[in-house]
């Protein structure tokens, strides 16, 4: 029980410490998709429908959903 | 995109030219175009400090900067400050007094850090500490990142 009441020293301080690690945002994986959630610019209001025809044709955009 | 334009500047000693939308950020440039991803986004609006690069070695928001502002100037960040396998003293101090957990704002805080310490290398504690306090770090609890830079400055005096 060697360890005990030690401070060890991590193992992955190194890349974290000259800017080679790797999170989420730093990885692009082949054919990625961008996302965006577009949400009510009104704060209290009803919703009476949500109109998707106009998104759907421009270039590039893949799919268009609606909750 | 058609009207994209050219800037020229160095980053990290290397001379770079880039094309980018008059748009992007310094920071997505840094990113995308230099394929630099050490500098992180954190809160994309100046709060946070984990995009901090040097310019012309000043502290600056890189979220904040546009890219073709950076036209011309010195770039620094964090990919540049360990001299091959040799850390900068600041990053063995990070490593040496657990400066660190996730490590998602520590490039923010090096590069915050060699700014303070090359402005004033004898900086006293309260002064340190005000100084620090412009980066967001939701691990440490700061403690151990003001012991971090408190120890790379005596090293760095030596």
């Amino acid at each position: 029980m060697s360890l005990i009441g030690q401070s060890v020293k991590r193992l992955e301080d190194r890349p974290l410490l000259t800017g080679s690690g790797r999170f989420a945002a730093d990885i692009t994986p082949p054919d990625v998709l961008y996302m965006r959630v577009v949400r009510s610019p009104v704060a209290f209001g009803r919703l009476t429908g949500i109109r998707t025809a106009e998104a759907l044709p421009h270039p590039g955009a893949v799919a268009v959903w609606t909750a | 995109m058609s009207d994209r334009q050219d800037v020229t500047f160095t980053v990290n000693g290397e001379e770079r030219v880039i094309r980018v939308e008059p748009r992007r950020s310094l920071a997505d440039a840094l990113r995308e175009d230099c394929g630099l991803t050490g500098t992180h986004f954190g809160c994309e609006h100046g709060v946070c400090g984990a995009c901090t690069v040097l310019v012309d070695d000043k502290p600056v928001r890189s979220c904040l900067m546009f890219a073709l502002q950076a036209e011309g100037t010195r770039v620094r960040t964090v990919e540049g400050l360990a001299d091959g396998d040799k850390l900068h003293p600041l990053q063995q101090a990070f490593w040496d007094h657990h400066g660190l957990q996730c490590g998602f704002c520590t490039p923010g805080f090096l590069m915050l850090a060699v700014s303070i310490l090359e402005r004033d290398p004898d900086i006293a504690e309260p002064e340190l500490r005000e100084a620090l306090s412009s980066n967001l770090c939701r691990c440490t609890g700061y403690q151990n990142i003001l012991k971090s830079v408190l120890a790379a400055a005596a090293e760095m005096r030596k």
